[in-house]
């Protein structure tokens, strides 16, 4: 008896714990999830009743060029993730080797990681600036012609830059413990058994750490597919084929576009299906990579 | 378990600690204070024109702060004279961030406030929600405004932006109005030996091009100072006698007038882009907004809006005020576009007397001298506008030509984002392919022509729903 009032109490106490986050999610997640499907399939502007149209809303998703054009946009932004891992796990395993100084380098690059990211993005701004901007004035000290930095041709490759610079403090400090705790007799075995530098780095290293980078991965491309504030801020909120990405675009929809919430829903609904598919996929292809043991 | 309820309270007494704090962070904000006080200003009114009859009640009322502490601080300000006015009327004022969107979707629950502010470019499609009070039956029994003040007094185009329908009725009212102006850089203009633009007429658009011209200063390929930072085509389509869309605003417009003014303008300034370079290239300004080049001293002038004054007293130079320049003609006064907020009245509320009187309250001649004196923004009414007081301490903080506001504000219509409900007509089409007009590569660039007719294909096809 006691024993099952115990258990009564456990139960209770445990579902009081997880409750804030049932009813989060319920709410926040579930509803709205549930009411954006169903205005998916209806002509609703806020302040009509909505209507529905069936499938009209998507097959006119398939026909926008601008949405798809945004999405390509951001499938070029998303390169900074892959590159952001390289080269902040180059930079860990430097990092890793004890050399003097190295608690000074890994401070430097967790910087931006506690920086408001808009007052960063305003930074950049001023940074990519024509005239003032710093880069524009060191290119002009250097006797080199400047590039327009946030001009159409060079747009995206900005914003890759900003990602990588934004990006690196984060990894550095997932990677660098995970690297110190791979075994030092595996090393020590390899090198006996005569393997160079990029050997011991793909049959030891890269292995180990492949969990945290697969993390690091499928976070960092559903964050970057998600990117908003930062392309806005920068490109001063003007529209352009160049500056617009999946997000922005429905969010116009949701306000300036007529408070159209029916097709802003069936936009949100596919871009949510293409980053869903695109989880399923890596999650699927991590066992080619991925070692767990 | 006991240490499942230590957990707890940790949490719990971390989390009301933490709520204090942000609290407490909250109530830094900065107290603004006026120069004048509020009795001063009621003293010129006559007190006995504002009576109310009806039961003692409280009137909610909700209201953005898009230009920052300094509007909720005007606000406040015209609501205790209000309130001294109206001592048994209490308005409870909700500063909301984020307004067009926030209240948009306020108005879609039906839980609105007895008086909402409604911006000039949402009011068609919040009209259309069907939750404002026709102010109509209010207006025409008002002792205050009276229809010799609005025909006499009130600037043109304040009031007629916000009637709606077929059967033209009146939704909102007016709490100011934004001209647009020429902004222009003193000390650039005489570093330069450019004469001043005139402040009793609007320059013509050949004169204002030569003066540009003059203005721009290139040194090794490289422009350091630009004529004119910015403008966008309205107030050359409109000075020219055409317009962007047809009659009924449901397609590219197809009168010969409209069109050879689109022509007109559009070629004005891919000319002043392409070949004077006296305004930027959208490239080549970056993320740079007009305004940003301005401050910075990069261009001599630019069209902007009466909220930008707060912000350009704080500069190192000086500055003043001009005409926007138009082509030459009749229209000449519809040389740009204003802005304007107004006030609507939520058709379920109930205390729709009193309701009123906070609206009537805001756009009497009383409730505009206490905004006016603010300093906040340009009053509906031509004899405030005009006030000796008013003037001299505008002129005093800047611009010298104040007047220009005013006078502005007589000729300009509401923008073109107030053409229909959705802008994805301006934005992905008229304003997104116009970058097509000043490519930097002379064989990449479109005509004007050719840039018409892309226009006119996208909004033919759905972009004008």
């Amino acid at each position: 008896m006691k024993l099952k009032t115990r258990n009564l109490k456990e139960y209770c106490w445990g579902y009081a714990f997880v409750a804030p986050l049932i009813i989060g999610l319920i709410l926040f997640l579930l509803y709205p999830l549930v009411s954006a499907v169903v205005y998916s399939f209806s002509d609703y502007d806020l302040f009509h009743k909505p209507e529905f149209v069936g499938f009209a809303n998507y097959a006119n998703v398939f026909k926008d060029a601008v949405f798809w054009k945004s999405f390509k946009n951001i499938l070029l932004y998303s390169l900074s993730v892959p590159v952001t891992i390289f080269v902040s796990l180059i930079l860990s395993v430097v990092m890793n080797q004890d050399l003097k100084g190295m608690k000074t380098y890994r401070l430097i690059y967790f910087i931006p990681m506690v920086c408001s990211s808009v007052a960063v993005m305003f930074i950049w701004k001023w940074m990519y600036a024509p005239y003032y901007g710093l880069l524009d004035s060191f290119f002009t000290k250097m006797g080199w012609k400047a590039p327009l930095f946030l001009d159409k041709d060079h747009f995206i490759g900005s914003m890759v830059t900003i990602a990588l610079w934004g990006g690196l403090g984060g990894r550095i400090l997932l990677f660098t413990p995970t690297l110190r705790n791979i075994s030092s007799s595996l090393y020590e075995a390899a090198r006996l058994d005569g393997a160079g530098w990029w050997q011991i780095f793909f049959r030891i290293t890269f292995p180990s750490i492949s969990p945290i980078t697969f993390y690091l991965f499928i976070t960092g491309m559903t964050g970057v597919l998600q990117e908003f504030t930062n392309f806005n801020v920068i490109s001063g909120g003007v529209f352009s084929e160049t500056t617009i990405v999946p997000v922005w675009y429905i969010y116009l929809y949701t306000g300036e576009y007529g408070y159209q919430f029916g097709y802003a829903s069936a936009l949100g609904i596919v871009y949510g299906l293409v980053l869903t598919v695109f989880v399923i996929i890596n999650f699927m292809a991590q066992k080619w990579w991925v070692k767990y043991d | 378990m006991k240490r499942m309820k230590k957990l707890a309270l940790v949490f719990a007494a971390l989390t009301a600690i933490s709520s204090v704090g942000f609290s407490a962070c909250g109530k830094k904000e900065k107290k603004i204070s006026f120069e004048f006080s509020v009795d001063d200003v009621l003293a010129e009114y006559d007190a006995s024109q504002y009576v109310y009859t009806g039961e003692p009640c409280t009137v909610t009322m909700s209201h953005w702060d898009s230009a920052g502490p300094m509007e909720k601080a005007t606000t406040e300000l015209v609501l205790e004279g209000f309130h001294k006015r109206y001592p048994t009327i209490k308005v409870e004022l909700d500063i909301i961030s984020n307004y067009s969107e926030t209240y948009a979707k306020t108005i879609a629950s039906g839980k609105l406030h007895d008086v909402f502010m409604v911006a000039d470019g949402e009011f068609r499609i919040w009209a259309e929600g069907g939750k404002m009070q026709n102010l109509t039956p209010f207006l025409s029994t008002s002792t205050i405004l009276t229809s010799e003040l609005i025909e006499n007094d009130m600037l043109d185009g304040a009031l007629e932006r916000y009637y709606f329908g077929e059967q033209n009725t009146l939704l909102c009212f007016p709490k100011d109005i934004g001209p647009m102006v020429l902004y222009y850089n003193k000390d650039i203009f005489t570093r330069m030996g450019v004469e001043l633009p005139p402040s009793d007429r609007i320059m013509t658009i050949e004169e204002a091009t030569k003066m540009w011209k003059s203005l721009t200063k290139t040194e090794n390929g490289k422009t350091s100072i630009y004529g004119l930072a910015s403008m966008t085509s309205e107030g050359l389509v409109w000075s020219a006698g055409g317009d962007y869309l047809n009659d009924d605003r449901t397609a590219f417009p197809t009168e010969e007038a409209d069109i050879n003014a689109l022509k007109k303008a559009y070629t004005f300034l891919q000319k002043a882009v392409c070949e004077d370079k006296f305004i930027p290239d959208g490239a080549v300004s970056g993320g740079l907004s007009g305004m940003d080049m301005f401050c910075a001293e990069k261009a001599a002038t630019i069209v902007g809006g009466r909220w930008e004054v707060s912000n350009l007293r704080t500069l190192d130079f000086n500055w003043d005020i001009a005409y926007v320049p138009a082509f030459e003609g009749e229209n000449m006064k519809k040389n740009y576009w204003s802005g304007s907020v107004g006030y609507a009245m939520f058709n379920g509320s109930k205390n729709k007397e009193a309701a009123w009187k906070v609206i009537e309250y805001f756009g009497s001649p009383e409730g505009q001298a206490l905004l006016a004196a603010s300093g906040f923004s340009v009053p509906i009414y031509e004899s405030v506008a005009y006030d000796e007081n008013v003037l001299e301490r505008e002129k005093a903080l800047g611009p010298q030509n104040y007047e220009v506001f005013i006078e502005s504000a007589k000729g300009q219509p509401a923008g073109t984002h107030t053409y229909i409900p959705s802008q994805r007509w301006l934005k992905e089409g008229y304003n997104a392919l116009a970058a097509n007009l000043y490519a930097l590569d002379a064989s990449e660039r479109w005509s004007v022509d050719k840039y018409l007719e892309e226009v006119k294909n996208k909004l033919n096809n759905g972009f004008l729903r």
